[in-house]
Formats: structure tokens, C-alpha cells, sequence
């Protein structure tokens, strides 16, 4: 028991500390490239689930928005890449990306209504903080070429507008959703009272 | 005498110098990583501004309270104008969380 105990710990150390070396070292700009794309593709998806699957005018608006908005980045991105002559190239960064933005795809898929609203913008609101953090932390300082450097610099602004626009439209959801709830409270309310009277 | 009235009428021009009203003037305000630059401007009723997008993306400029003016939406390196008359908060209606002010001395 002790065994299989100090086994599967030592099995869950060194799953953890193989993937750090792959997602701390140092992009090269064809990965960081391949990164820039892969993300802003991830939320051009979310948004056509969103638009599927929501029927929130709020909700749509924002999606509406986030497609534009990263077409932009991703037509910019790939007419630099084209210009500079680099090729996209696959890495552990944009790989887990994609498998976490599966994830997230298939779990938006099974939600409706308000929960589907629920589910998006809070993801939105996860996933542009986790895309802050990895364009600030990880692409800018690794970027060496100065080019790619100031398009992603460019771009920051762009996420961290995105990041407010959707904290406000998860408050406006939220308020809307307390508003229902209560209202539906006190119908019930109301009706128990009658029920009472007669 | 004669140099009195003169004196007369060149109080009277300058005195109706300046009462004239400053010429319209044109400002621009530059949209630029996601904000409106500078966020307020402080001009005269009749002033024109000029809204210049140097985004990337798609911008918007509308009048916050009534909604009583709204430009369509400004392409990257486009721009849209409008004579100023009152007050106003504006906002782009693409990027809500934009926001900015005219303001009229």
C-alpha cells in the first residue's frame, strides 16, 4: 500500500516536472507565431459556439466582437509571418491550448440558456486572463524578431479590453439572472399566499 | 475733434473684435490601443472633432446618454467628424468599455 503510495506520487512528480521544461523553455518565433494564431483561432471558436447556442443579445454582441476582433489579429499576424517568411510551428504551448480549448468546446456544448451564457462568459473571462498572461509573460519576452515583438505588443491592449468588456457582460448577466430568480421568488410567494386564502 | 471720433471709432472696432466669436477649430482625437486619445477634450460649441482609427480593428464613436449621435463603424485608418454643440459621453459600441468625453467651455 506504502509502495503503490510513494509509486504513483513519484509517477505524478515526474508527469509534472517533464511538462514544465516543454512549456518553460524558451518559444522560438515560428512557435510563438503558431502560439498567436492557435489562441485567437480558440476564441474566433468559442464565439461561433456562442452564437449557436445563445440566444442573449448581450451574449451575442460580445461574441460578435471577439470574431472580428481576432480575425483582425490572426489576418495581421499571418501577413507578417508571410512577409518574414517564418512558419507557423507546432509546440507544447499551442498544443495544450488546443486540448484545453477542446475540453471547453465539448463542455459548452452540452450547456443551454442561462447556463450556456453562464458557462461562456465565464470562460471568456478565464481564457483572455490566461492569454494576458502568457502574451506578457512568455511571447513578448521570448519574441526576437522586432516585428513580431510589436504586433504582439499591439495586440495586448486588444485582449485586455476584451478581458473588461467581458467582465461586464458576466456582471449584466449575473444581475439579470438574481433579478429572475427573484422575481420568480416572489410569484411563487404570491401564489402560495392565495393558495393559503382559498 | 476729427481725432476724437477717430479715437471713437477704433474703441468701438476693437470692442467688436472682441465680441466676435473664436473661429471653429478642428481637433482630432486619435483611437489608438483601444482608447480614445486624448480620453477628454475640452473645445468651444461649433468646434469640429475629428475621430482618427490608427487600431487595428474596427471602431465605433456614439453619444452615451440618448444615443443622439453614433458614427457607423470607423475602419482601421478611417475616420468620422462632428460638429460639437453640448456635452457629451461617448463610448464605442463595438469595445463598450471605451469611453470618452467633449466638453464645452
Amino acid at each position: 500500500m506504502k509502495k503503490s503510495k510513494i509509486l504513483t506520487s513519484f509517477i505524478a512528480f515526474a508527469m509534472v516536472a517533464a511538462s514544465i521544461p516543454a512549456i518553460a523553455q524558451k518559444l522560438t518565433d515560428p512557435e510563438i507565431a503558431s502560439v498567436a494564431v492557435v489562441a485567437n483561432q480558440i476564441d474566433i471558436d468559442n464565439a461561433k459556439i456562442a452564437k449557436e447556442r445563445s440566444k442573449d443579445t448581450e451574449v451575442l454582441k460580445f461574441a460578435q466582437t471577439m470574431a472580428t476582433d481576432h480575425k483582425a489579429v490572426i489576418d495581421k499576424a499571418t501577413a507578417l509571418v508571410k512577409k518574414l517568411g517564418v512558419t507557423p510551428k507546432d509546440n507544447a504551448t499551442s498544443k495544450k491550448l488546443m486540448a484545453d480549448a477542446a475540453a471547453t468546446h465539448k463542455m459548452l456544448r452540452t450547456k443551454t440558456g442561462h447556463a450556456f451564457n453562464k458557462a461562456y462568459i465565464d470562460n471568456e473571462v478565464s481564457y483572455h486572463k490566461a492569454v494576458i498572461e502568457t502574451v506578457e509573460k512568455t511571447l513578448i519576452p521570448d519574441a526576437e524578431n522586432k516585428e513580431l515583438k510589436e504586433l504582439l505588443e499591439s495586440a495586448l491592449p486588444i485582449f485586455k479590453t476584451h478581458l473588461e468588456h467581458a467582465e461586464m457582460v458576466q456582471k449584466k448577466h449575473m444581475s439579470k439572472m438574481m433579478n429572475e430568480k427573484k422575481e420568480k421568488e416572489e410569484k411563487e410567494e404570491k401564489q402560495e399566499k392565495k393558495k393559503d386564502k382559498y | 475733434m476729427p481725432s476724437r471720433s477717430y479715437l471713437y471709432l477704433f474703441s468701438f472696432s476693437l470692442l467688436a473684435l472682441g465680441c466676435q466669436k473664436p473661429a471653429p477649430k478642428l481637433y482630432t482625437v486619435e483611437i489608438k490601443q483601444m482608447k480614445f486619445q486624448p480620453a477628454e477634450l475640452h473645445l468651444n460649441k461649433g468646434d469640429t472633432v475629428l475621430w482618427v482609427n490608427r487600431d487595428i480593428l474596427p471602431h465605433n464613436v456614439t453619444e452615451e446618454s440618448g444615443k443622439t449621435w453614433s458614427s457607423p463603424p470607423i475602419p482601421s485608418g478611417g475616420s468620422w467628424r462632428l460638429v460639437a454643440q453640448k456635452n457629451a459621453g461617448y463610448y464605442c459600441n463595438i469595445h463598450p468599455v471605451m469611453k470618452g468625453k467633449l466638453l464645452i467651455e
